[in-house]
């Protein structure tokens, strides 16, 4: 069932830029890692009001929706992600946007979703 | 003023990656710590640095004793932009807030974290402690107990107005994060963004003093030779 627009939580997308050693990562990979590291800094309770979800990752870059209020807490998680399957990583916040549109159109080159 | 990170230095190529990440990330300098034994404060000049970009050097006391710690201070004071001492442990991180030489205590967060003592004389000599996140990023087992000692620290340095600096203490360009993050992970041991941005600005104003005390032009604290 739809909830009307003025009801459901406000969101931000965040866009980030991964740096790593060359090596591909998977979503899934990249998403357990921030779990882990979410869930060992703020907790399941934290984690649960961030409600994060990858919207996209192509290469290195990508997109990740979280809560307008847990978006400072999904920052400090994204700064402790450091190792993704044995590789070493670090995560860099590009920008955030309010809409997907906006995110997509300035920091992707093939515009679709 | 900009943002300033502390990094060590570990070879002449990954400190030169270092910089251009902290450059991209929008830092506006950086302090590169040696090792004390290991000072080269000359390796700048053959290396290729970001344009519009400050680079200072400091150097780092390892110290496993009182006695060797007084030495190291009196041999390195009159050298580099900034010093200072390796802490995490209770009676080193007491002595260095002792000593007006001493610019910078780092990872205050081992040992106990520092007490109300060591904060009140840091605070009488100026000498800043430092909040290394890569001590927080890199802990996997003791994350509640490092962030405890954390805003233990804190609580005391804000009540004794202690300088604070937050800095992630990289040594190779994974460890770096760019200073909203920083932020952000300050917030979680309870610094306020006021101070955050201030600790992210702490060091120019230390190496500024310094400097100015090498050149005679400030005598003491409060007393300065302006013509």
């Amino acid at each position: 069932m739809k909830i009307p627009s003025s009801l459901r939580e406000k969101k931000r997308y965040v866009i980030f830029d991964m740096l790593s050693d060359g090596k591909k990562i998977r979503e899934r990979d990249l998403m357990d890692a921030i779990r882990s590291s979410g869930t060992s800094l703020i907790g399941s309770f934290g984690m649960s009001l961030c409600n994060m979800r990858m919207i996209k990752l192509n290469g290195r870059r990508g997109i990740l929706r979280c809560s307008r209020g847990g978006l400072n807490k999904v920052r400090a998680v994204l700064t402790m992600v450091n190792n993704i399957n044995g590789e070493r990583v670090a995560i860099d916040i590009i920008s955030v946007s309010g809409s997907i549109k906006k995110a997509t159109h300035k920091y992707f080159k093939d515009k679709k979703r | 003023m900009g943002f300033y990170d502390c990094i060590s230095y570990k070879g002449k190529e990954n400190t030169q990656e270092m910089l251009l990440l902290l450059k991209r990330y929008g830092f506006a300098g950086a302090i590169v710590l040696f090792k004390d034994d290991i000072v080269d404060e000359k390796i700048f000049e053959s290396m290729i640095l970001p344009r519009e970009f400050k680079v200072f050097s400091g150097i780092e006391i390892f110290a496993d004793s009182l006695s060797n710690l007084k030495k190291k201070v009196y041999r390195f004071r009159r050298r580099g932009d900034l010093l200072a001492v390796h802490g995490g442990n209770d009676k080193i991180d007491r002595m260095a807030s002792r000593e007006k030489e001493i610019n910078l205590v780092r990872h205050t967060e081992g040992g106990h974290g520092i007490d109300h003592i060591t904060a009140r004389f840091a605070a009488e000599n100026g000498v800043a402690m430092d909040f290394c996140l890569t001590a927080l990023i890199y802990s996997r087992t003791s994350m509640p107990a490092i962030i405890g000692k954390m805003r233990r620290n804190l609580i005391l340095m804000r009540k004794y107005k202690t300088p604070m600096i937050l800095s992630t203490g990289g040594e190779d360009k994974f460890d770096l994060r760019p200073p909203r993050q920083m932020m952000a992970l300050s917030e979680l041991f309870g610094m306020t963004r006021e101070e955050s941005l201030r600790s992210l600005e702490m060091p120019l104003d230390i190496v500024d003093k310094n400097r100015r005390h090498k050149e005679g032009r400030l005598i003491r604290d409060g007393v300065e030779t302006v013509r």
